[in-house]
């Protein structure tokens, strides 16, 4: 009997979580007429936003992938000291305002800055261009790709690395034809947590890049400037591509098993 | 000179020390180290692949590998729980090493799959092999570059009973067909005696005997190493004046137990503790004022309580240190 109350108690408890998520998300799709949404469509200013919104975040994950990989094998694998430390300054983003990680992208990449001063010799520049949207997405997202890819790691036993150094295999091939490999299902997720985390970003983006604009700061200019039914449209055609483009990344990976 | 040679070995992994590890062995030979868990047996095999740090000398076929790379050193190692690359399947991880300008020899390659029967199941997955199967691909993975040294890791560990004693006689037959050089480390002594004529024990991170099988069965060096080789009723020598220092065992079946001191050489004071009748033998716990001896007979007429005469003679006592 305690059994039965105990399964419809959870039952009821994950419904009601289920329900919380999934209301907002069906009444912001079905609340859009077809037709604004078509309208929505063909206004390039939306498109160009949600694209530039989708690359921007996708590059970011790429670069984080670069770095952040090799970071979270070294935190896998090795005991080194200040390891907690590091471990909890990849956790800074996920805890601090996105905003004020905004800020402090804008203190030391903007024109002053002392990165944004060693960036500007090589011609580039943060304030209000897309490589400001992508070291906001970077900042505010990248944990999220390395602690999955740690994750990843730590599953890989590491007995799988010894064997393949005694068949002949240096550290980096076992790294390339075994570890990767095996780590590859968090890893992916890991990127696909990441760059949803970063195309929905919008605290550290709108303080460092407010222009050009992404998605959700063009989502936020809409609503402020021309109201609810103009913010919805963009808002439910990103909630759409979002959707696609998960749906069919974790597809493929489940088919590549 | 010994085909390998190890020389004041120590290495630390963790809180975990390997200490003083000397160690020799033929080319062909098949060497058993037998210890308990967490004994440093893996750690030590580990050592020899080059997979840790460590500080002595290894020197394999005349060559000091000591500061090799692991994937220099052509030395194959077996683990109890196989360590199949998941990602491939059975015939790429048992081609892996190819890749990496090992020794390939496609008629060495065939004969093996061959005589390790696994022919059948070349493409399959590795999620799909049963235990033995497994066993025999990480073999195969392992000997497909003719490995100088094969390391094999409790691998009869994960193997199912009823395919155990097949799986044992397989890799007598390999060891003796291909002449290979194994170091095998188990916690079964059933397993070294088979295999080896030559064992190693080891115990808390150093070798504490090596020698032949039958001798260390027979006669260990050291009270630990007796009492991990499972001899029972363990004594100190100064207990009954005999004339050495150390301690001595006497198997439970050989003591005697009276109520008065008869033909025995050696005699210790001691009241009967417990009596358990089991298989057609009583077993009888023994307090003496140094611990608990056990006897093992087919009639006793004591009752528990009771004062009696523990006797034994002197050639039915191993001694040690």
């Amino acid at each position: 009997m305690m059994d039965k109350t105990f399964k419809i108690i959870i039952v009821l408890l994950s419904f009601l979580m289920l329900l919380f998520l999934i209301v907002p998300i069906a009444k912001i799709l079905v609340g859009v007429s077809f037709e604004k949404l078509i309208l929505a469509l063909h206004d390039k200013e939306i498109l160009s936003s949600i694209f530039i919104t989708v690359k921007m975040s996708f590059f970011a994950t790429v670069l984080v992938f670069v770095c952040g990989v090799p970071l979270a094998y070294l935190l896998s694998r090795y005991n080194f000291c200040c390891k907690a430390l590091v471990e909890g300054i990849i956790d800074i983003p996920v805890m601090v305002p996105h905003v004020a990680a905004g800020i402090a992208l804008l203190m030391s990449f903007g024109a002053n800055g002392y990165m944004g001063l060693f960036f500007h010799k090589l011609g580039i520049k943060f304030l209000d261009t897309q490589y400001g949207i992508l070291i906001a997405m970077m900042f505010v997202s990248a944990p999220f790709l390395i602690n999955g890819a740690k994750e990843g790691f730590k599953k890989v036993d590491i007995r799988l690395e010894h064997v393949s150094k005694t068949l002949g295999a240096n550290s980096f091939w076992t790294f390339v034809k075994v570890v990767l490999p095996n780590a590859r299902k968090d890893i992916i997720n890991g990127m696909l947590m990441m760059w949803g985390r970063g195309m929905g970003e919008f605290g550290a983006v709108v303080i460092i890049a407010y222009h050009p604009l992404t998605a959700p700061v063009m989502i936020y200019d809409r609503f402020n400037s021309f109201g609810l039914s103009y913010a919805v449209p963009v808002a439910v055609i990103m909630i759409i591509a979002s959707i696609i483009i998960f749906a069919l990344i974790r597809i493929i990976n489940n088919m590549l098993k | 000179m010994s085909f390998l040679s190890i020389k004041n070995l120590y290495c630390n992994v963790g809180s975990f020390e390997l200490k003083n590890i000397n160690l020799d062995m033929e080319k062909g030979e098949f060497l058993s180290i037998i210890g308990k868990s967490g004994s440093g047996k893996t750690v030590l095999l580990e050592s020899i692949a080059g997979l840790h740090k460590i500080k002595g000398r290894i020197e394999l076929d005349g060559r000091d590998i000591t500061n090799l790379e692991p994937q220099k050193r052509n030395i194959g190692i077996v683990y109890q729980d196989y360590m199949l690359f998941p990602n491939m399947n059975v015939r790429k991880n048992i081609l892996y090493p190819t890749q990496f300008k090992r020794n390939f020899n496609k008629k060495f390659f065939d004969e093996l799959i061959g005589f390790l029967d696994i022919n059948s199941i070349m493409d399959r997955d590795i999620k799909n092999l049963s235990g033995g199967e497994k066993q025999k691909v990480a073999i195969a993975r392992a000997l497909i570059s003719e490995p100088k040294l094969l390391l094999l890791d409790e691998p009869l560990n994960a193997v199912d009973f009823t395919f155990k004693v097949s799986f044992m006689n397989f890799l007598k037959e390999l060891h003796r067909k291909y002449e290979l050089t194994v170091l095998y480390v188990t916690h079964n002594f059933k397993e070294a005696m088979f295999f080896s004529n030559r064992c190693v024990v080891m115990l808390n991170g150093q070798i504490k005997q090596a020698g032949s099988t039958l001798e260390l069965f027979k006669k260990p060096k050291t009270k630990e190493v007796a009492e991990f080789l499972g001899f029972k009723n363990i004594i100190a020598s100064k207990l009954i004046n005999v004339g050495h220092k150390g301690f001595f065992s006497v198997a439970p079946e050989n003591i005697s137990i009276t109520k008065t001191k008869n033909a025995k050489e050696f005699y210790i004071k001691a009241v009967v503790n417990d009596i358990v009748l089991f298989n057609g033998y009583y077993r009888i716990a023994l307090k003496t004022k140094d611990g608990m001896l056990h006897a093992k007979s087919k009639d006793f007429n004591f009752s528990e309580g009771e004062q009696v005469f523990v006797g034994f003679d002197k050639k039915d006592m191993v001694f040690f240190e």
